[in-house]
Order: structure tokens, then sequence, then C-alpha cells
């Protein structure tokens, strides 16, 4: 085994050693950073609107740079937590807990010094994680039939939008109706097409872009314009020198950075969980089993590191199901299938056996992409404030252009910028409601593939539905979802109590 | 805070609303077929069911249930719609950086922190953006500006 996975690193740093994905890759990170530094802008729409011009790149460099907009974002979200109070992004709210008294007691330099090194340590075991595990998911799974396809999809859908939501039963109806989207369009088995209304730019049915820039492009836009300030960060205050910690800083860290490892690999790879869950995790878990509980709150920095390093760890590890079965975890994970796709691969065991240079260049790449991100938050840092301190309103009309911009040049139709509207507003509309737009991608990517498995699944076992229960691994799977179900229905019926944060990253 | 919680009495019946009208349109126009041959309609008619079916759990929940209502940012809404429409109006007959002028404009008139000369030099930077990235950097056949149009 270990000779394979020699041979697999060396295909893995021969592609993403090569001048364009070392461009796209350092690209990607850097967004990343940039985006998750900015608070109003999301991961999400980030990479809604990367994705018309990965369309014009290889494969290779598009999921390259994609990946890297992706856990660059996690590495920069700290940065505004602990410097302003202020979350970049949804994982890194927690750090905000001890990571702002740490600033205001002149020990921001060292916070930041030390998620950093905690990420870089979490991304690196996580990616370890995903090369010794892929190999052995996608040996058992290519013996998977459309039973267990459909299972697993059905599976990864509710516990996608049942866990992060506010309110599970209303995630499992918007991944209905993402499926219900999906459906628009010529049907690939019957030739009819569906739902397209006699409009015929509707019968390829409706542009994955247009869908995602609608829901958080423009969506975001709007619920942001009024809302964001920006703030007032003290350049100067955070020098090299003041980020050097002390011994007793690095003494206190080592054991929260890989006990956050370790949680934050465990929620990644589950689907419904990742880096929001895994932070909160680590944090509690930390203050739980901490000898001086009292400190945390008052700049404790195992209340720092831990959770940047679980939401790390997560992101790698995210990558494990929807590289090996094609099972995305969550809605970032659903886009890249989404890309995967428009460039004709179909991700699913198939991906790593049949483009084996594209999965461990991916891998590899992500080494590369961790330590870029270091040189990028440890001298640079001081660049990274003054992105900060840019106020939201000068920002928008830009997002608004890059969204026009995309949408546009995927087709060169107008028409398309126009659905963008649409959507963005109907967006907009359903974020009022706390109708959560996050599983409705994760429907719209998957419906297609998973209608195509249940009529598979359904002619081998004749119509009848007990084919998708006789089967053990399916059954067993299909038991799991619907148990899950259940309980979304029931939480809708409690009084709710604070959920953490949904799903919209 | 209202004595019912509208805001999911709403979202419940959308969620109906659009599910029941999938669920209708697809038995009236496509084919069922059996489970074993399943035919269009089959798939999207079972789902629109499910979705009606959650959205009535939901509105019928919030009955009894208190809750308050957000604040809908109607002003922000229409400007980006505004400006996301003058930029699909403008791209064809008049160019690239013309599209981008008119999304300055429309938030320019809707937007108080925009005067005219921070308009303007947002307008030139986005254009000079956009023409470096898209046209330049990715090779877009887009037409920058139409010149025929002024003669």
């Amino acid at each position: 085994m270990f000779a394979d996975l020699a041979g697999h690193i060396a295909l893995g740093l021969e592609t993403a050693f090569s001048w364009t994905n070392l461009f796209y890759c350092f690209v990607g990170v850097f967004l990343g950073m940039l985006v998750g530094v900015i608070p109003g802008i999301g991961s999400l729409a980030a990479i809604s609107m990367l994705l018309p011009i990965t369309f014009h790149l290889e494969p290779t460099a598009a999921i390259i740079m994609l990946a890297g907009v992706f856990y660059g974002t996690s590495y920069g979200g700290s940065t505004a937590s602990i410097l302003l109070n202020l979350p970049g992004t949804p994982s890194s709210a927690v750090a905000c807990v001890d990571g702002y008294p740490m600033s205001k007691q002149g020990r921001g330099g060292i916070a930041l010094m030390m998620t950093t090194v905690g990420s870089f340590i979490a991304g690196s075991i996580g990616i370890v994680i995903m090369m010794l595990a892929s190999p052995i998911i996608v040996e058992y799974a290519l013996k998977f039939g459309p039973s267990e396809y459909f299972a697993l999809m059905v599976l990864g859908l509710i516990a996608a939008s049942a866990i992060t939501t506010t309110a599970p039963i209303k995630g499992i109806a918007m991944v209905v109706f993402g499926l219900l989207l999906g459906c628009v369009g010529s049907d690939l088995e019957t030739g009819v097409a569906r739902f397209a209304f006699d409009i015929p730019e509707l019968y390829d049915g409706i542009q994955l872009t247009v869908i995602a820039m609608g829901l958080f492009g423009v969506s975001e836009v709007v619920a942001s314009i009024e809302g964001i300030r920006g703030a007032r960060v003290d350049a100067k205050s955070i020098t090299l020198r003041s980020m050097i910690p002390t011994s007793d800083d690095w003494r206190r860290s080592w054991m929260p950075i890989l006990r956050g490892t370790l949680g934050g690999s465990f929620f990644g790879a589950l689907p419904g969980t990742g880096g929001v869950i895994a932070s909160f995790m680590a944090y509690a878990l930390e203050k739980k089993i901490s000898k001086e509980p009292e400190r945390f709150g008052h700049g404790a920095i195992e209340g720092v590191v831990a959770p940047e390093s679980a939401n790390n760890a997560a992101d790698q590890t995210a990558f494990i199901p929807t590289l090996t079965l094609g099972i995305p975890g969550n809605v970032i994970m659903a886009l890249m299938i989404g890309a995967l796709t428009i460039h004709g691969i179909v991700p699913g065991p198939q991906f790593m056996v049949q483009h084996p240079d594209m999965f461990w260049g991916l891998v590899m790449s992500f080494w590369i992409g961790n330590l870029i991100l270091v040189i990028l938050n440890i001298p640079l840092i001081g660049l990274w404030i003054r992105v900060l301190a840019v106020p939201y309103h000068l920002m928008y009309p830009a997002i608004i252009m890059f969204v026009c911009m995309g949408v546009y040049s995927v087709n060169n139709s107008h028409f398309d910028v126009i659905m963008v509207m649409i959507v963005g507003a109907l967006g907009y509309s359903m974020r009022y409601l706390d109708l959560p737009a996050a599983p409705l991608i994760l429907g719209f990517v998957l419906g297609p593939l998973m209608e195509e498995n249940l009529r598979r699944a359904l002619l081998i076992g004749r119509g009848d539905f007990a084919v998708l229960f006789n089967r053990p691994i399916s059954g067993t799977i299909m038991a799991m979802a619907i148990a899950l179900l259940l309980w979304a229905i029931y939480e809708n019926y409690r009084p709710t109590k604070g959920r953490l944060v949904d799903a919209d990253d | 805070m209202y004595k019912r919680d509208y805001r999911d009495i709403i979202s419940g019946g959308v969620l109906f609303g659009v599910g029941a009208f999938a669920a209708i349109y697809a038995y009236l126009n496509y084919q069922m077929g059996t489970p074993r041959h399943m035919g269009p309609g089959w798939f999207p008619f079972y789902l629109g069911l499910i979705m009606a079916g959650i959205g009535l759990i939901v509105a019928l929940s919030a009955l009894s249930r208190e809750g308050s209502l957000g604040k809908f940012e109607f002003k922000s809404l229409i400007m980006v719609c505004g400006a996301t429409l003058a930029f699909a109006l403008a791209i064809r007959p008049l160019g690239l950086v013309p599209a981008i002028f008119a999304i300055s404009i429309i938030v320019w008139l809707f937007d108080d922190r925009y005067g005219w000369k921070l308009s303007l030099i947002s307008a030139v930077l986005m254009s000079l953006g956009a023409v470096l990235i898209f046209i330049y950097g990715l090779g877009m056949p887009l037409q920058i500006v139409n010149w025929r149009l002024f003669g």
C-alpha cells in the first residue's frame, strides 16, 4: 500500500507543480483569505462568483482554485474575529470569544500567529487522513450499485439540511425544492422538456451559476447593504515581533491544536457537519477539560487555537466524501461537484480511478495552498489589517458587477442576467422567510443523479421499492435517513432553543 | 412579537403553493409511468407532494406559536435588482463599460452615501478592473464599448 501511496504522491506533485496549477492555487488561497477577512462576503458568494471564470480554465486548475478559496477563508476569518470581534466567516465566530480579549491585552499578534500554526498543522493532518482513507473508501464504493448511491444521496441530503439549518424541516423542504428545480429542462431518459413553460432558454435547465449567484451573491448583497459597517483597526499595533508567542503559549496550545484537529477531521468528513460545528465543539471541549476554565472568555489561547484548528481540519476532510463518493457534505462541496460536472467529470468512485492525476494533484495542491497561506498570514498580516478597514458600501457595487459579469460570461446571454436578478429577489425573500438557501443548492446539484439512480434501482428491483431496503448497505443507510427525517419533524414542534448558525457559510 | 408566527405561516404557505403547483403541473402534463418504468412526471410529482406536505406542517404548527417579522429591505432589493437589470439591458447594445456605468448610476440614485464623484470613481475603477480581468486576463469576447451606436 505504501508503494502505491508513494506513486500517487509523485503523480500528485507532478500535477500540482505545474505553473498553471501553482498560479491558480495562489489566486485561490489569496482570494479565499481576502474573502475570509472581509465580513459581509462569504466563501459561498465568492465561490459562486468564481464558478463562471472556472469554465474557461482546465478542470484541474479550476478545482484547485476553488478549493483554495474554500480553505483559505478559514484562515482569513479568524483575523477579523480576533482583531475586531467581527467574524469573517461563521466558523471563526468562536474565535472572537477568547481572541478579541487577547487583542485587547495586546496579544492579538500572538493569537494570529498561533491560529495560523494550528491551522497549518490541522490542515496537514487532515490532508494525510485524506490521502490514506480515500483509496480505501473508493475500493469499497466501486462495489456500490444504484440502490446504495440513491440511499447515500438521500442520507447526505437529509443530514446536510437537517443538521445545520435553523429549522431542520424547512431545510429538507428546500432540498426537495432544489431537486425540483433540477428537474427543469430536458429529462435525459425521455427527452421531455419539463417545466420549461415554452421558454427556449429553459430547455437546458437552469444554470448552476445563476442559482448560486442569485441565492448567495445577490441576496447577500441586498441583506448586507444597510447592515454592515466598516471598523477601525490600528495597523501599527501588529508588528512581526509582537507576533512571537512565549513558550508558555506554545505549551498551552499544542494539545488543543491536536484535539481540535481530531474533532475537526471527524466532523468534516460527515455530511451535514463541518467547520462551524467542529469549532464550537472544540471550544466546548477545551473549556470542559481545562484545569482553569475561568480563563476562558478572557483571553485563553486554548480557546482560540482549538476551534481554528478544528475548522481547518474539517475543511480538508470535507473533500473526502465529495471526491470519493460524489456526496457533498455541504453547499460548497456541492458547488465543487457542480463545477466538475460542468467540465464533464462525474465525481464518484470512478473519479479517482479515471482521473488519478487530478485527484492526487488536488491533494498535493492542498499542501501547497496551506503553505502559501502561512506565508500570507504571517509576514503579510499588515495587508489584511488594511483591508479590514475598507467600508462595505464601497465594495458592493463591485460585487454586483462581478455577479453580472460572471453570469453573462457563461453563455453571453443577458437572459441569464435577468434570471439571476429574479433568483436573487427570490433568494432574498427566502432569507427573509427563514427558508435556508444552502440545502436548495445541494438538491439542485444532485437532483438529476438521484433520479437516475432511483430509476435504475427500481428497474433492477422490478418496480418494487423494497429493493432500496433489502440490500444490507442501502437498507442501513435508508434507515438512518428516515431516522434523521423523523427527528427533523420532531424538532419542528419543539420550541426553538437557540440553534448555532445556518449552513450559508 | 405577534401572537401567531406569521413568518412561518407565510413560508409554509409558499412551500405548499410551490409544491402543489409542481405536483399538479407534473401530473397533468407529463407521463407518470410505473415505478418500474418511471415517466418524466413521476419524480417531480412526488417531490411536489413532499414539499407541499412539509409546507402544511410548517404553516399549521406556526398558527399556535409566537413569532416576529424582520425588516424587509425593499429599497436595497429594488436597487440591486435595478442595477442588475440595467446591466442586462445595456451590455448587448452598448457594451461592457456602459453597462458597468449603468450599475453605478443606479447605485448613485439610490444610495445616499454615493455622491456623483464617488460614483464616477467607482465606475471607472470597476470598468478598468473588469476589462483587465475579463477581456485581457480571461480572453472573453466582449465589446468594451459599442462605438457604432454613437455614429
